[in-house]
């Protein structure tokens, strides 16, 4: 297996070369329906319950397949093709550790300090498994993507870097989502073609100096309507008031994290398509933070008004956003791909990631 | 006849095709670029799955996208799955989707509340007693940070204290593990607890409040019933199981965990409120056992109200927050039960 070849992410442009190729702008088209994905959403639950969860990677699988192959880019459907039962083992490994951790957490805090300590040292290659299962299961006309950076160098953008953006409090925030985004990018293949990175952190900075601007208003309004509440209430022994400004700033402390979170998110994934490149065609991603905060607050309300039965439609929804906010812009022929040689992926890393809900904190 | 995409597996070059069924073999016309074909018996389809496309599946690696059609099952005639065929045909019927939602809220309801509950009185009575030791020094750790001090109360007051309590519990199931334990706890103010292992806590400023040791036994003997219906373990292991439930059932469409904690929040207090109307009763027969009066309890939880200030308001949907029933029905409960013969 080869691994770091980039042979073409800086074409040369001498004198000599040819003039460039036209540009054709392709946007994926999202056709997956609501209506039609909660019979499937539905019998997918009842089937798990029904079989006290092992159906549950049959039902990954299809859910996985209907977003894919609703999703059509440059004339070709994506597919899904993973092994239920692949799927289904490592789900099983997963729900183990996942119950020992909750058991533990309520009765024996010692082991549960030496599990959340293993997984935490484990997360970094946990990624990179999910990452190969995921990208070797992805198909587009005919071709498989592939992941292949070693596990063990994902610990420098997931496990050194964020230990240094906590030292410096945050401050190398940016130049650490770079450290993620170029590993997790150019660790991805399309056949044999690598996804090339340019990543300068000067891009990043701005938006993380407003997430910190807006983050400090936060702490500082919620700190203001305690002192407001506390003197408001001061001397009379008012457990009413003292409720009311408990939830006044529990609703700006988590509106406001949550706001700065999806801020955050929203800009990275958008630089992260920007800087990103395979062979001559570009990305481009243009998802707007008041659009995906609205998408977002308004799925937990639909969620929690349904009681979950809105949880297709949420999804839909947020999929064909993020459809019609992304665009490949080729340059010259998308038919001149060639295929990588055969090599599997086993599923644990995948299941454990899901089962932990750790995904990544860019890509919305 | 039917129109598809073919690509060869070893470039991502994409070419129209015509696909016929030309006896056993699948034949793909790719117009100027020639006639090829393929055995049946070869050939992997992928699942029907609502209206999305199948694939063909070529010896060689290469495949065929083509729109979904019933040509298709007439020349695959064995699903290439069986279980997702069962889930396809379930898919497609309206009334399978209504059976499945009616099931399924069915079956979470009928988990939540007979499953969950018998599971966890199951686990909680084979846990070691080093389990519940370890999950109370937990407890105490926490409360250790709202300053608790040794209770100011006189040793003869203590020892009468604990003298009634021990004649109160003499007998009752897990009797043995039950200690009292006085503690002088203004962070807490009037209250009392009981830890998973047996110990029972009660603040002076309880003790202050009540008019009568009566009062104090009506107190102690809930929270003795805690004990007895191993309460602790038994919320811990409902509340993480529902939290891991809501976690698999409202995976993420929300970009947060909120949808998941509000509910598994919500469900975790009901059964909080449901073993403190448990332990309830079992103080008030207790109570009645040793030719005592549940209103002694009535009288001091009505004290309790006027001290906290709560005097109505816990109704609505304040109720469903909160981890304790309102304090007005647990007084007329104790009530009734004195009345009663």
């Amino acid at each position: 297996m080869e691994y770091r070849i980039w042979p073409d992410a800086d074409p040369a442009t001498g004198p000599n070369s040819p003039p460039p190729l036209p540009e054709v702008r392709h946007r994926p088209v999202f056709s997956g329906r609501a209506g039609e994905y909660f019979g499937i959403w539905i019998v997918n639950v009842v089937l798990s319950i029904l079989t006290l969860g092992i159906y549950s990677a049959w039902a990954k699988v299809r859910t996985e397949r209907y977003f894919y192959a609703n999703t059509r880019l440059a004339g070709a459907a994506f597919e899904y093709i993973a092994d239920p039962i692949a799927i289904l083992k490592g789900r099983l490994i997963a729900y183990a550790v996942v119950i020992a951790l909750v058991l533990s957490s309520h009765f024996l805090p010692v082991l549960y300090l030496i599990l959340i300590m293993a997984v935490a040292l484990l997360m970094p290659a946990l990624r990179v498994w999910s990452m190969r299962f995921r990208a070797r299961n992805s198909v587009w006309r005919g071709l498989s993507f592939r992941f292949d950076q070693p596990a063990g160098d994902a610990y420098m953008p997931f496990f050194m870097w964020d230990i240094i953006t906590f030292v410096t409090a945050t401050l190398l925030y940016p130049m650490s989502s770079v450290a993620k985004q170029q590993f997790v990018v150019e660790g991805h293949r399309f056949g044999v073609k690598r996804f090339a990175f340019k990543g300068e952190s000067g891009p990043y900075y701005p938006a993380y100096f407003v997430a910190l601007g807006l983050g400090v208003l936060c702490f500082v309004i919620g700190i203001a309507v305690i002192g407001t509440g506390a003197s408001a209430s001061a001397g009379s022994d008012d457990k009413e008031g003292f409720a009311i400004t408990m939830a006044l700033f529990m609703l700006v402390f988590y509106g406001g994290l949550f706001f700065v979170m999806t801020y955050l998110r929203v800009r990275y994934t958008n630089l992260m398509w920007r800087n990103s490149s395979l062979a001559l065609h570009r990305f481009e991603s243009t998802l707007r933070v008041r659009d995906v905060t609205w998408i977002y607050f308004s799925n937990i309300v639909a969620i929690l008004c349904t009681l979950g039965l809105a949880v297709p439609w949420a999804k839909i929804r947020l999929a064909r956003y993020r459809a019609e906010h992304f665009t490949l812009v080729a340059t010259g022929d998308l038919d001149e791909f060639v295929a990588a040689s055969e090599m599997s992926a086993g599923a644990t890393g995948a299941e454990l990631i899901d089962a932990l809900d750790a995904g990544f904190d860019f890509g919305i | 006849m039917l129109q598809g995409q073919w690509s060869d597996g070893r470039s991502s070059r994409l070419r129209e095709v015509t696909v016929s069924r030309v006896g056993d073999a699948l034949q793909a016309d790719a117009g100027a670029e020639g006639v090829f074909d393929w055995p049946l018996a070869d050939i992997r389809i992928s699942p029907r799955l609502g209206r999305t496309p199948r694939t063909l599946t070529l010896p060689g690696g290469g495949r065929i996208e083509l729109a979904d059609s019933p040509t298709l099952d007439t020349w695959f005639p064995k699903p290439p799955s069986r279980v997702e065929a069962v889930a396809d045909w379930l898919e497609r019927r309206k009334y399978a989707i209504a059976g499945a939602a009616v099931l399924t809220v069915a079956a979470i309801l009928g988990f939540v509340q007979y499953g969950l509950p018998w599971a966890a009185q199951k686990i909680a009575e084979r846990m070691p007693a080093a389990v519940e030791r370890s999950a109370s020094n937990q407890v105490v750790r926490v409360l250790e940070q709202f300053h608790l001090k040794p209770t100011g109360l006189s040793a003869e007051r203590q020892q009468a204290l604990q003298a009634q309590f021990n004649a109160l519990v003499a007998g009752e199931p897990r009797a043995g593990q039950m200690r009292l334990v006085l503690v002088d706890a203004a962070g807490i103010g009037p209250n009392a607890f009981a830890l998973p292992d047996g110990r029972i806590y009660m603040t002076d400023e309880l003790v202050e409040l009540a008019q009568s040791d009566d009062e104090l036994l009506a107190v102690l003997a809930h929270e003795a019933g805690h004990h007895v219906h191993r309460h602790g373990l038994r919320g811990a292991i409902e509340s993480s199981s529902v939290f891991v439930l809501a976690g698999l059932m409202l995976g993420d469409a929300s970009g947060s965990s909120l949808a998941v904690s509000v509910p598994a929040t919500l469900l975790s207090n009901g059964f909080s409120r449901g073993h403190e109307r448990e332990a309830d009763q079992y103080a008030f027969a207790l109570l009645k056992r040793h030719g005592r009066s549940p209103k002694d309890f009535a009288t001091l939880m009505a004290r309790l109200m006027e001290v906290q200030g709560v005097a109505g308001g816990e109704e609505g949907v304040i109720g469903y927050l909160s981890t304790h029933p309102p304090s007005q029905e647990r007084i007329q409960a104790a009530e009734a039960a004195a009345k009663a013969p």
